[in-house]
């Protein structure tokens, strides 16, 4: 099935674009074998946990991005291949893509080239040979949105090809998380006690968070690491999908609705903690290497099986046992203290040492169940530096 | 308040000159970790507000290093508490055209070297039209304290240049090892009040020093490093004598006679007298290591060493090790020295360079200590 739904006209690429949709079953033979057409495309990437993420959720019925295609050798209606004009009335652009649609649909494979969609071609096909032959039929009903270029020059294509390439380089983590600060926000500012600050605005009461901070923090526990400035490509790519992974975990359906968000539920908890603390140790939770690197312990937790229900006990434990004794110092912040003024800024980069002592101190007490005081596990951590 | 940021900076942070200290802060608020490889932490951004609001009056040299450094590393120069200078090795974090290498975050003390840096010279930061604009590579930058520069001489600047590897001749690749090996631990490289690089009276200490290390083949620099404890004996005696004499004049001439006439005995004496004998137990150490492994030459030194009866006997006596380190030592030094029949040769050994390779690391740290440096 193929359906035309409008035709457009570029006037930078001076070439026309129609609109459309169709199953899968019309698609995959449309581009059966598109993807050696064009020499320049990217290697398809094989294997990535992206792409069986995505294949997962075809299977699940999901409806893609638009693909964008190129088909050369058309015959084109005289009034669109003698002169391009813009299209000007419905009556006029109907009578076009009805005069186009039987050439369209039966068009040849050899014509086709895939401007940009690759890699979801290729989760589509691999999906497909992934399925039980009852299965099959089924799936290619699905639907995939699409456009198509006509008799487009190879000019015209390539750039359109790597303008979208360009566009496409991966954002960062951090970028993206950047990005998504605003939406983070609105979410985090429903929590009961918590007071979102931002710009240059200084914490003066509990409950007070910086923006930049949670946004850092969301970081660190979307990546399960506290390193955020990261600089390896390929340790970028690995937390991606791992990032992936954790926020799909965390959509409904998997998780009862009122953990829909862990991160959400983590937060909930800080503040929770932040208003129970003493004034003494007020500045624990406004201190962003500490942010960041419980951020990245929960969040690491949170992608491991069996730590995932050891991190909500402890992280329920702690909050038991400040609130029954608010002045017994829980989280062990006299000796987090003592240990952080023994980091010698000389040999290294005292705000990374301080994230990575709290990042391993955390991850010890999840590890060893709350059986070991928060003391000790600092001392662990230390030791671990 | 006016602020003291040179324009530079400013204009990379997007600041105009006659920006306010609330402008300023809220746009180190909003640098992200990792700008310019410059801020990692909050520590380049209060040394930013730091310089801001009080100036930098140090002095910057920034120096290209002897070997391709793959680690930050920082250490101070002290005069006792006295801080003389600070210097940073920037690591090779990047090739152009090549992704990062992933280096890990600077030192806390190094984060704010960098922004003193970059305020007195605007080259620190690079601008690429490949990359944009990031921090210098593979750069050595040495602060020198407001004053400190001028009160050295160039010879005393020059063997610092050469003790922190941040400039000067290529030396062997065992010298980068021992190098790391004595760095990597260290931060401050502290020089006593009578080190010859602070007070050039003695130029001639300083001489023996900087050529020392400027010497690129092992067997030249084991010896100028010899020379330096050579040196030394003449001056020991003499202090001794200056000391004693009053005292008792007899016992210290015939002292003194005695050892003058033994060579061995004023390199015992020199290094019983400044404590240097566990350098010289190391010494020792390492010649038996080289010796079990069937390094010739170590094995002929140590053979040479029994048959000589007079000297044996000291070298091999109860809690003399250092002794036999001495004499030892004093041995290569003949076989690099001479070239007649009545001692070994150095030449002769093909595994000879071997052997001097474990064997620099401890004369050089006696060398270091005997002339006040320290690598604490």
């Amino acid at each position: 099935m193929l359906q035309l739904l409008c035709l457009d006209y570029d006037n930078r690429l001076k070439s026309y674009c129609v609109t459309a949709r169709c199953d899968y079953e019309w698609y995959l033979n449309a581009v059966a074998g598109a993807e050696q057409n064009l020499e320049i495309q990217r290697e398809i990437i094989k294997g990535t946990r992206v792409y069986a993420t995505l294949r997962a959720d075809l299977k699940r019925g999901c409806l893609m991005p638009p693909i964008v295609l190129a088909v050369k050798n058309l015959e084109l209606p005289a009034r669109l291949a003698d002169h391009f004009e813009s299209i000007s009335g419905k009556e006029t652009e109907l009578e076009l893509l009805s005069g186009l649609s039987l050439q369209l649909e039966n068009v040849n494979s050899s014509s086709v080239y895939i401007i940009d969609g690759l890699q979801r071609t290729n989760a589509l096909k691999q999906t497909l040979m992934e399925l039980p032959e009852s299965g099959k039929g089924a799936f290619l009903s699905g639907l995939v949105r699409i456009e198509i270029w006509l008799n487009i020059p190879f000019g015209a294509l390539a750039y359109r090809m790597l303008l979208l390439n360009a566009g496409q380089k991966p954002m960062s983590i951090k970028h993206q998380v950047e990005i998504l600060s605003m939406k983070l926000s609105e979410e985090l500012s429903t929590i009961t006690g918590i007071e979102i600050i931002k710009g240059s605005q200084h914490r003066t009461r509990k409950g007070q968070f910086q923006l930049a901070k949670l946004s850092e923090t969301f970081q660190a526990w979307l990546q399960g690491q506290p390193n955020l400035d990261l600089r390896n490509l390929v340790m970028e790519q690995l937390l991606t999908e791992s990032a992936i992974d954790v926020l799909g975990s965390s959509l409904k359906g998997d998780r009862p609705a009122q953990e829909k968000d862990a991160f959400r539920s983590f937060v909930g908890w800080m503040i929770a903690v932040d208003h129970l603390l003493p004034e003494s140790d007020f500045q624990f939770l406004s201190n962003e290497t500490v942010l960041q690197g419980l951020g990245a312990a929960v969040g690491s937790a949170e992608r491991n099986p069996t730590l995932q229900p050891r991190m909500e006990r402890c992280l329920n434990l702690l909050l038991e046992k400040i609130r029954s004794e608010p002045q017994g110092d829980p989280f062990g912040i006299v000796e987090f203290d003592r240990l952080r003024k023994g980091i010698d800024p000389a040999k290294v980069n005292v705000g990374q040492a301080t994230r990575d002592m709290v990042f391993r101190a955390f991850k010890e007490y999840f590890m060893n169940d709350g059986v070991e005081a928060m003391s000790k596990c600092w001392e662990v951590a230390a030791g671990m530096g | 308040m006016e602020i003291k940021l040179n324009s530079h900076i400013l204009e990379k942070l997007d600041l105009r000159p006659s920006c306010t200290e609330n402008e300023l802060k809220s746009k180190l608020d909003k640098v992200s970790s990792g700008f310019l490889n410059v801020f990692h932490s909050e520590a380049s951004k209060s040394e930013i507000l730091n310089i801001a609001f009080n100036g930098c009056e140090d002095k910057l040299e920034i120096h290209s290093p002897i070997y391709r450094i793959e680690k930050w590393c920082y250490h101070k120069v002290t005069n006792n508490a006295r801080e003389i200078a600070e210097v940073v090795h920037i690591p090779h974090y990047y090739t152009s055209g090549e992704p990062r290498i992933q280096v890990d975050m600077p030192p806390t003390e190094a984060e704010k070297l960098i922004v003193k840096a970059w305020q007195l010279e605007k080259e620190v930061i690079e601008d690429s039209s490949t990359t944009g604009p990031k921090l210098i590579n593979n750069k050595v930058l040495v602060l020198w304290k407001k004053g400190e520069y001028e009160d050295l001489s160039e010879g005393g600047r020059k063997v610092l240049y050469a003790l922190l590897h941040a400039s000067g001749s290529e030396t062997p690749s065992v010298c980068k090892e021992m190098w790391w090996e004595q760095w990597k631990n260290a931060t401050n490289l502290d020089l006593s009040d009578t080190c010859c690089i602070l007070d050039n009276r003695d130029d001639k200490d300083l001489l023996l020093l900087k050529a020392a290390f400027e010497e690129t083949i092992i067997k030249w620099r084991f010896l100028s490093l010899y020379r330096i404890l050579e040196r030394g004996y003449l001056k020991s005696i003499l202090s001794k004598i200056q000391q004693e004499f009053m005292r008792s004049p007899q016992t210290t001439i015939s002292d003194a006679s005695q050892l003058l006439s033994n060579e061995c005995s004023q390199f015992v004496g020199l290094v019983r007298d400044h404590d240097l004998r566990s350098f010289f137990e190391d010494f020792a150490t390492g010649l038996d290591i080289l010796s079990s492994g069937m390094n010739k030459y170590a094995i002929m030194l140590k053979r040479e060493l029994s048959e000589d009866k007079l000297l044996s006997r000291q070298a091999f006596a109860p809690g003399n090790k250092y002794v036999k380190g001495v004499l030892l030592c004093y041995k290569i030094r003949c076989s690099i020295v001479h070239a007649g029949a009545s001692h070994l040769m150095f030449d002769e050994f093909s595994d000879a360079d071997d052997a001097l390779r474990s064997l620099l690391m401890p004369l050089g740290n006696a060398v270091m200590n005997y002339v006040g440096i320290a690598m604490i």
